[in-house]
Order: structure tokens, then sequence, then C-alpha cells
């Protein structure tokens, strides 16, 4: 029985660590997506023209699961208080921004709005792909580390 | 299509009117929502028409704004090139015709900005409205070319639509080509013209013209809203080809034609072979008179 209740708080404890490190690794596929339909909308856009609906509705499974539904939600059934749990508000902020800054112009006009959002969420991913080597990685190993040290301590 | 386009309040007002008789809705930014019903100009209120300005819905710039953004799907680059040539296609085959600001470079209009009217035009199926002058337009199982003549809103596409699907359903060895530039005749593709009909949408009949009769060898082409001055050439190319064409033309007479540029030379050369004239008297698509490549009228 004691046996079992260390194992759980150690699970936990590595669970903790875990979670820290997928918090980040998701941060980064998010804004991966995001640069992922940049593209894929310039060359839509430049090739057939289709709205901004039809394209991010026929490309949905382009995309990573909370991504996905962010746009389903956010964009397709229009929910403009659904909100992405790996990201804090400024940078939901900034997403939203980007997709307010859609469909406005021509389509010379449109490729280079998308193209300037574009230098931004690049911008913005080297940063979260920084954290994520330095801050994510360190989570996995802090769980394990600290889920060692209970297991010793109390066992 | 229009619940989805129409802001709320207006469309509780176009709700009240019976479809059928619904010809046009006339938006102009801050001025009164006004109506087309059965030919006729109305105001409307949240109960439907009125004669009286004072009580009628007042279009806001708002409105209108929400509008393009819906029909643009808010992707207005995706009707930019329709807004150039002054109009968007909707679906469904309604118009929405557009008047602002022009922003041009170099003497290429970019696009049309503050835009401050929108004339919203509903198509109308009726159904077997050619079909009793069938039989002057149609002789051995041969189209003869055609030349549909009325003034706006007439009832011309409609004429015109009903006259392809007679032709797709009576005639199905022939095969038809339908140019439809605005959209309105297939309604953006989504009426049913018939098995035999191949659809070129939103294209210019220069280009519709040119491939079609290359790549899928029709023995008629259907188009709408021709110009003497411009596509003269096109459809002379398209007779000499052995390609039957029935079009349609902005006159509200044969005499009206007569002073068109170009038209001797169609007559002269007799490019078309019936010329039907319609008006409003009973209905869109009323036929007036069917002439001959002489102008001699053989039903009055």
């Amino acid at each position: 029985m004691k046996l079992f209740f260390i194992l759980l708080i150690c699970g936990a404890v590595f669970y903790i660590g875990y979670s820290f490190s997928i918090y980040y690794k998701k941060k980064l596929i998010i804004y991966c997506d995001l640069i992922k339909l940049c593209e894929i909308l310039q060359s839509e856009i430049k090739f057939n023209k289709n709205t901004i609906y039809q394209i991010i509705l026929n490309n949905l499974n382009c995309f990573s699961n909370e991504f996905k539904q962010f746009l389903i939600n956010y964009y397709i059934n229009n929910n403009n208080n659904y909100n992405l749990i790996y990201l804090n508000s400024s940078e939901l902020k900034t997403i939203k921004n980007f997709f307010d800054s859609l469909g406005k112009y021509d389509v010379e006009g449109e490729i280079a709005q998308i193209k300037n959002q574009q230098i931004i969420l690049a911008l913005k991913k080297d940063e979260v792909a920084i954290k994520n080597q330095k801050i994510g990685q360190l989570g996995t190993k802090l769980g394990v580390l600290c889920a060692l040290l209970v297991f010793i301590v109390l066992v | 299509m229009l619940k989805y386009i129409l802001p709320e309040k207006i469309f509780f007002g176009i709700n009240e009117i019976e479809p059928n008789i619904l010809n046009e809705i006339r938006l102009r930014k801050n001025k009164p929502v006004i109506v087309n019903v059965s030919g006729k100009n109305f105001y409307l209120n949240e109960n439907g028409l009125s004669t009286n300005a004072t009580d009628a819905l007042m279009c806001d710039g708002a409105y209108i704004t929400d509008i393009i953004k819906k029909v643009s799907n808010n992707s207005l680059y995706s009707i930019n090139d329709q807004l150039i040539n002054g109009f968007i296609n909707c679906g469904g085959g309604i118009r929405i015709g557009v008047a602002g600001e022009i922003v041009s470079e170099n003497n290429h209009i970019k696009t049309i900005k503050n835009i401050n009217s929108l004339n919203i035009r509903i198509p109308h199926i009726v159904k077997n409205c050619s079909l009793n002058y069938y039989s002057y337009l149609v002789k051995n199982s041969q189209v003869c070319s055609t030349l549909i003549l009325s003034a706006p809103g007439a009832g011309k596409t409609t004429f015109l639509r009903d006259l392809i699907m007679q032709i797709s359903k009576r005639n199905p060895s022939l095969n038809s080509l339908v140019v439809d530039e605005r959209g309105e005749i297939s309604g953006g593709n989504n009426i049913n013209l018939g098995d035999n009909v191949d659809v070129y949408l939103n294209s210019t009949k220069q280009y519709a013209f040119e491939n079609g009769i290359r790549s899928l060898k029709p023995d008629v082409i259907f188009t709408d809203e021709i110009n003497f001055n411009n596509d003269l050439s096109i459809i002379e190319n398209a007779l000499t080809c052995g390609v039957k064409v029935v079009a349609t033309i902005h006159a509200k007479d044969i005499n009206d034609l007569k002073l068109k540029k170009n038209f001797n030379y169609i007559l002269n050369n007799f490019l078309f072979e019936r010329f039907i004239v319609l008006n409003n008297s009973c209905g869109p698509g009323t036929v007036e008179g069917i002439y001959n490549q002489n102008l001699n009228c053989i039903f009055c």
C-alpha cells in the first residue's frame, strides 16, 4: 500500500514536469501550424482565389488537433471567445489580430499582408522554439529527477 | 441566400413580400430602402411594402459594408475581379450591382472603395416561358441563331435560361455551351440547366467562345448581354464555325436595335436568324414579337 502511494506521488511529480514540457511543445506546434497556414493561404489565394473560409475548410487536416479545433471554433463557427489553452492572452490576441487582418485587400495586397504577418509569427515561433529547447526539455528532465528524488527519500 | 446576406431588419421587411414577384432591392447609403416588385418601385418598411418614404427603412452605411463582407466571405480579393466590373455574383443567380469610389492606378481600375449603392437583383425561373415560341426558334432539330432583346429587367435572362432548359430537354443530341459572365444564367452553377449543357462561369466571352468551340464542340452557344462593339467579331467567328449563337442584348424594341452601331452589318450578313422582343407587360419575359433575319414579323 505504501509503495503504491509512493509510486503515485512520484508519478504526479513526473507528470507536472512533463506537462510543463508539453505546454511549450504544443505552443511551438501551434506557431508552426500558423506559419503553415500562412503558406497555404498565400499559395491558394494566388492560384485559385478561394475564400479564406474555403481554404481553411479544405486544409483542416493539415494541422494539429488543437489548432484544427481552434480554427473550427474560432473561424468556421465564428465563436470569438474560443481560446487555445497553450497560449497566453497576449499571444491569443496576436493570433486573433492575424485573423482579423485577413480578407481586406486585393490578391497582391492580401499576399503582402499575410507575408508581413508570417514574419511576425516566425519571430514569435523562434522565441517559443528557444524556450521549448531550454525550459520545455528541462521540465521533463526535472520531472524525472524530482520523481526519483521523492522515491529515494520516501523509500 | 438573402437571409444570409441582408441585415436582419431589412430581411424581416423583405420576408413579408411574395418571393416570386420581388425583382430588386436597392440599398443606397443613408437613403430609404427601395424594392422593385412586379416592375414597380416601393419603399420597404418593417411590415413589407410602403408608398410612404417617412416610415421606410433607412440604409445605414454599415449595412452595405456588412453585405460586402458576407458576400465575399470575408475575402475581398475573391470578388475583386467582379467588383472591378461593377457587380458581385453571390450565388443562386443573385447579382449585386455596385457603385462607389473607383480606385485606379495607371488607368487601370484596381477596386471600388467606399461603396455607397447596391442593387440586389433576384433571378426568377419562369418554367416554360419560352415553350410557346420554341417552334419559331428550333427548326428540324437545329437552333436558329437568335437575339433576345428587351429593356433592362424585362426578363431576357429568364427567357434565355428557360430556352436553354427546353432545348436541352427536347433536343438531347445538341450540345449547349453557356457563357455565363456574371453567374446569372446558371445561378453560379446552382441551377440545373440540363444534362447536355456545359457552363463557363465568370468567364469573358472572348475566352469562352474561343476555347469552348475548340475544346467542347458545342452546337449552340448561349450568352447574356452582348455588345456589338466588343463582341461582334467573336460571335461572327462562332457563327462561321457552324455554331449557333443565342444571345441577349439591351434594346427596348427593333427600332432601338437599329440605332445600335454595327447593327447594319449584322443584318446585311444575316448573322442572326431570329430576333425576339420581350417586354414586361404581362410580367417579365412576355414576348412582344418575333422577327426573322429580314426583320419581318413572324409572330406579333
